[in-house]
C-alpha cells in the first residue's frame, strides 16, 4: 500500500507522526529544511522531493512564512490527484488568506484539507486518547486521511467547512493569549469562564463574517483547540499572555527571543487581524484588546480594565 | 469592425464539421438516450430507496402540476394537459408497477422530445448572415401597417444590415477556432437580454465559430421575434414553469448527452438575464456541473475530447428590457416597497424601435470572449492544453482519478467543488472581460450626484422621486472625468476593459455620447436636455445601467470630492 507522505516540523508535526506511528503507519517524509537526523520523528522514511510524485496524500505542517515557499515546491511535483492536508493554526500575514486558499495557488491540486483539534503532542506520545476534526469537502480525503490516522486512541470527526475550521483554529490562538492575561491575575475561575465563552462568541462572528459556518466554532476546531490551549500548562499563546501579565507590560522582544518563530507568529497573527478593528458591526473586542497590549498602547492589567467597562452585546 | 473576417474555407470547415448539422439524423438516438437514462435512474433508485418508489415519484410530479396547472391560465402547450393529470393522479394507487413503469416512460420521453429542438441548416444562411436576414424575414411577415412605429421600419430594415459594423468581436477568436476543432466548446455568456442569444449565434457564425446548442426559454419559442430563430438556431425547449425534479433531471441528461456527444453547447450561467445590471457573480452550476460528468462519461468510454469552458461578455450600451428588469430587481430585494410591470420585449414597437435606435447609434455592442478554461478551472492556453495558476502544465485527467487507486472515476462531491471553483473563474473573467460603455459612465455620474443632494434617502427613495431634478453641465462634466479616470486606471492594471470611447475619447465626447444613448432609448427617456444640464426622469434607469461599474471599487464620495461637487 502507498505510503502517506509528512513534511514539516513543530509540536502539531510531532503530533501528526505520533498518530500515525501509534497506527501503525510508518510516512515518508521530505525533509525540507534539511533537518538532522535526530530532530526528526523515529518512525520515518526520507525521500527526495521528486518523490512526492508517487505519494499522493500529504501532510504539511509549517509555520506560516514556510507555508507559500515550501507548498510551491511541492506544487511543481505533484497533479491534480493528490490530495493534500495541512495542519497550520495561521492566516497568511497581511492577506489573511487561509492555507487552503494558499495551496489552491501554489499547487495544482484542489484537493485540500486541515486537520486540527485537541491532539497534544504530550498525550498522544504517552498513548493517551485524543481527537480531531478532519476538514475537507472531499469525501475520499475524509476517507484518507481517518485511514491513515484512527485508531483506538484517536478519534476523527469530519466537517466540510474547511474555511471556517482554519479560521476558528487560527483565531483561538488569540484568545489563548487573552487567557493568559486573565490567568495571572488571581481572580478566579468565573472570569476565565467568561472569557472562553465569549472569545467562542466573538469568533463566531469572525468566522461567519470571513464565509465559515458559525457552528463550526463551536466543533474541535473551535472550542476543542481552545480548551486545550488553556488548560495547563498551556499552549505558548497563552504562556505569551501569562507572562506579560507577570511583567505588566508587552515586550516584544522578549517574547521573540523566548518563544522564537513561534512568538513571532502569533504577533504577527494579531497585528493582521487589527485590520478588522474598524468594522464595528463585528465587535472584535477582545482581539482589538489583545492588540492594543501587542502594540504596547495598553498595559495588560489596564486592557482587563478596559475588557470589563466594554457594554454588554446581546446575542 | 469585426476582428476577423470570415473567410470561405472556414465555412467550409464548419458546414463540413459543425456538429450542429448532424443534429437532424442523430436527433432519434439523443432523445432515445436521454430517456433511456432518466428512465434507468428512476427505476433504479425506486429500487433502492422506499422514498424514490415510483408511485411516490409519479404522485409527487402530478401534484406539482396540477397545483401550477391550476394557476396558469394562458392557452399555452401543454405536454400532458390538466386532464391526463387529473386522471393519472386517480388511478395511480391502483395500477401495476409496470403500467407505473410504462407511465413514467411515456412521460420522460415526451419531455425529452419536447426539449430536444430541431436545426435548419438551409436557415443557417452563411453568406448574409442570419440576424439581417432574419429580422428581414421578420419583419416582412409581420403585417406592419396596423404596428405602431411602423413608419420608421423601412428606414430600420434598411440599417439593419449595417448590424456587423455595430458590433464588435473581441477576445482569442483564433484560439477557440483551433479549440473547436479538437474538442467542445461550452460558451458561457452574461446574461442581460432576450437578444443575446441571437447576437451570440450571429456573431459566433460572424468569426468563424460553430454554431451552438442552448437552452431557451419557451416564452422565447412563442415570441414572434425570438421564436423564428429559437425554432431553428439549435435552441432547446425549456418550460421554466415546470418545477419538478423529473423534468429538471430530463433538461439536465439533454445537455449532458448532447456535450457527450461533442455538440458545442452555451449555457447562461447567471441563469436568467441579470436583473440589477451588476455584472453576475453568483452562477448557477448546475449544467455547468455536465461538463464535468459527460467528460468522465467520455474518458470511461474510450472516445475522450476534452471539453473547453469560454466565457464570453455581452456589452451593450443600452438594453431593450433595461426598465422592467431593473424594477424587478427593485421589486426583489425591496419586496414591498416595489410594484413589476410589463416587460418590453413583448410589445413589438418597442423592438423595432430598439432596433432602429441600435442601429443609429454610434457606440458599437462588444461581444468580448475571454481567456477559455477547462472544466477544473484551468485556464487553457493557445496550445489547448490547461495550466494552473503557477503557469505549469496540467494533465486534466488526474483531476478526476481516484487519490488512491488512480482509476477515473464519478464522485458527486469532488465534481461539485471542481463546478463550484470552475464559476469562480468565470465569474472573475466576466468582471475582467467587461466593457465599459459611455452610457454606464454617464448613468453612474448622474445617479451619485442625485444621491449626492439626498445624502438621506435609500436607494428605493430615490428610484421614487415625484420631481424632477436638474444636475448643471459642469458638475456632471467633472463628475464624468474623475470617474473616467478611475476606469482608465482599473484598464491600465487589466481588470477591466473600455470601450473605444471610454479608452480615448475626450471628456465631452464620453459625456455627448451617453448622455445622447440616455435621452433616445426609453421612451419616456431617462433623462433630458434643459439648457442648464441634465433633467433626470428616470433614476431606475441611471441605477441600471451605473450599476455595471459597481464591482470595480469605485468610491463615489471619494470621485464627487474630486469632482468639487
Amino acid at each position: 500500500m502507498e505510503k502517506v507522505a509528512i513534511i514539516g516540523h513543530g509540536d502539531r508535526f510531532d503530533a501528526l507522526a505520533g498518530l500515525l506511528a501509534a497506527n501503525g503507519k510508518t510516512p515518508v517524509m521530505w525533509n525540507h529544511d534539511g533537518r538532522a537526523r535526530r530532530h526528526l520523528p523515529k518512525n520515518v522514511e526520507l525521500i527526495e522531493l521528486e518523490a512526492l510524485r508517487e505519494h499522493h496524500l500529504i501532510f504539511l505542517s509549517l509555520p506560516i512564512n514556510e507555508m507559500r515557499k515550501v507548498s510551491r515546491q511541492v506544487g511543481d511535483h505533484i497533479t491534480g490527484r493528490h490530495a493534500i492536508v495541512h495542519l497550520a493554526r495561521n492566516l497568511e500575514h497581511t492577506s489573511l488568506k487561509t492555507v487552503s486558499e494558499l495551496l489552491s495557488e501554489e499547487t495544482p491540486t484542489r484537493r485540500t484539507g486541515f486537520l486540527t483539534g485537541p491532539m497534544r503532542e504530550e498525550d498522544i506520545s504517552q498513548g493517551h486518547a485524543a481527537s480531531g476534526v478532519c476538514a475537507t469537502v472531499f469525501p475520499e480525503v475524509h476517507e484518507l486521511v481517518g485511514e491513515a490516522l484512527v485508531s483506538s486512541s484517536f478519534r476523527m470527526y469530519r466537517t466540510h467547512d474547511i474555511i471556517g475550521a482554519e479560521l476558528a483554529a487560527a483565531y483561538c490562538r488569540v484568545i489563548a493569549m487573552g487567557c493568559g492575561v486573565l490567568s495571572e491575575l488571581g481572580l478566579g475561575q468565573s472570569l476565565q469562564a467568561t472569557l472562553f465563552s465569549r472569545g467562542l462568541a466573538e469568533m463566531g462572528r469572525f468566522v461567519a463574517h470571513r464565509g465559515g459556518k458559525e457552528r463550526t466554532t463551536f466543533g474541535l476546531a473551535g472550542s476543542g483547540n481552545l480548551f486545550i490551549d488553556i488548560a495547563a500548562p498551556g499552549s505558548d499563546d497563552f504562556r505569551i499572555g501569562a507572562a506579560a501579565m507577570r511583567l505588566n507590560k508587552f515586550d516584544r522582544k522578549s517574547v521573540i527571543k523566548e518563544y522564537g518563530s513561534r512568538g513571532a507568529d502569533l504577533l504577527e497573527l494579531i497585528e493582521s487581524l487589527a485590520a478588522l478593528r474598524q468594522n464595528k458591526r463585528l465587535a472584535l473586542h477582545l482581539l482589538e484588546t489583545c492588540h492594543l497590549m501587542v502594540s504596547a498602547e495598553m498595559g495588560p492589567a489596564a486592557a482587563v480594565q478596559h475588557l470589563m467597562s466594554l457594554p454588554t452585546l446581546d446575542d | 469592425m469585426l476582428g476577423f473576417e470570415s473567410t470561405q474555407e472556414t465555412q467550409i470547415f464548419m458546414k463540413k464539421d459543425a456538429p450542429l448539422f448532424r443534429f437532424n439524423a442523430e436527433r432519434p438516438h439523443l432523445v432515445s438516450e436521454v430517456t433511456r437514462r432518466v428512465f434507468a435512474d428512476y427505476l433504479g433508485r425506486s429500487r433502492t430507496s422506499s422514498s424514490h418508489a415510483l408511485e411516490y415519484v409519479l404522485n409527487e410530479t402530478a401534484f406539482q402540476e396540477l397545483e401550477r396547472l391550476r394557476l396558469e391560465t394562458g392557452p399555452e402547450d401543454e405536454i400532458r394537459p390538466r386532464e391526463w393529470w387529473k386522471a393519472t393522479a386517480r388511478s395511480l394507487s391502483e395500477m401495476s408497477e409496470d403500467e407505473k413503469r410504462e407511465i413514467l416512460r411515456g412521460l420522460v420521453e415526451s419531455y425529452t422530445d419536447d426539449t430536444a429542438g430541431r436545426f435548419e441548416p438551409r436557415v443557417f444562411r452563411f453568406a448574409s448572415g442570419v440576424l439581417p436576414v432574419g429580422l428581414s424575414f421578420l419583419f416582412k411577415t409581420q403585417d406592419v401597417r396596423h404596428l405602431p412605429g411602423a413608419q420608421d421600419l423601412a428606414e430600420t430594415v434598411k440599417h439593419v444590415r449595417d448590424l456587423e459594423e455595430r458590433v464588435e468581436v473581441q477576445g482569442p477568436v483564433d484560439q477557440l477556432r483551433r479549440l473547436a476543432k479538437t474538442g467542445t466548446l461550452v460558451v458561457v455568456p452574461t446574461h442581460s437580454s432576450n437578444m443575446d442569444s441571437i447576437l451570440l449565434g450571429w456573431a459566433l457564425e460572424q468569426v468563424g465559430l460553430p454554431p451552438v446548442t442552448y437552452g431557451a426559454g419557451k416564452n422565447l419559442f412563442a415570441n414572434p421575434l425570438t421564436g423564428y430563430f429559437m425554432h431553428n438556431l439549435g435552441a432547446y425547449k425549456v418550460d421554466r414553469r415546470i418545477k419538478h425534479e423529473l423534468y429538471k433531471d430530463v433538461l439536465k441528461s439533454y445537455s449532458q448527452v448532447l456535450l457527450e456527444n461533442g455538440y458545442h453547447s452555451l449555457f447562461f450561467p447567471g441563469g436568467t438575464r441579470c436583473r440589477s445590471n451588476v455584472v453576475e457573480d453568483r452562477l448557477k452550476l448546475g449544467l455547468l456541473g455536465t461538463a464535468v460528468t459527460a467528460s468522465i462519461r467520455n474518458l470511461q468510454a474510450n472516445k475522450y475530447r476534452p471539453i473547453y469552458i469560454c466565457p464570453v461578455t455581452l456589452n451593450y450600451n443600452l438594453i431593450l428590457e433595461a426598465e422592467s428588469l431593473i424594477r424587478e430587481h427593485l421589486r426583489r430585494e425591496g419586496g414591498a416597497r416595489y410594484f413589476l410591470e410589463n416587460d418590453e420585449f413583448n410589445q413589438i414597437s418597442t423592438v423595432i424601435r430598439f432596433v432602429l435606435n441600435t442601429v443609429r447609434m454610434d457606440a458599437s455592442t462588444v461581444i468580448r470572449f475571454g481567456q477559455p478554461h477547462d472544466v477544473f478551472g484551468n485556464r487553457v492556453e493557445d496550445d489547448g492544453e490547461s495550466y494552473d495558476a503557477r503557469g505549469r502544465r496540467v494533465d486534466p485527467l488526474e483531476f478526476i482519478r481516484s487519490v488512491k487507486t488512480g482509476e477515473v472515476i464519478e464522485d458527486a462531491a469532488r465534481d461539485r467543488e471542481y463546478t463550484r471553483f470552475a464559476g469562480t473563474r468565470i465569474a472573475s473573467e466576466f468582471r475582467r472581460n467587461t466593457v465599459v460603455m459611455s452610457s454606464a459612465v454617464v448613468a453612474f455620474s448622474l445617479f451619485e450626484l442625485l444621491a449626492n443632494r439626498f445624502p438621506n434617502l435609500d436607494v428605493y427613495q430615490l428610484v421614487r422621486l415625484n420631481f424632477e431634478e436638474t444636475i448643471p453641465w459642469h458638475e456632471l462634466r467633472s463628475t464624468i472625468a474623475e470617474t473616467v479616470g478611475d476606469i482608465r486606471d482599473l484598464g491600465r492594471l487589466g481588470k477591466v476593459q473600455l470601450s473605444g470611447a471610454v479608452a480615448s475619447g475626450s471628456i465631452d465626447q464620453i459625456m455627448d455620447q451617453g448622455v445622447r444613448g440616455l435621452t433616445m432609448f426609453h421612451i419616456p427617456a431617462a433623462i433630458e436636455y434643459v439648457p442648464s444640464g441634465v433633467r433626470i426622469n428616470k433614476v431606475d434607469l441611471l441605477l441600471f445601467y451605473g450599476n455595471r461599474l459597481r464591482p470595480f471599487g469605485l468610491d463615489a464620495r471619494d470621485i464627487l470630492a474630486r469632482a468639487k461637487v
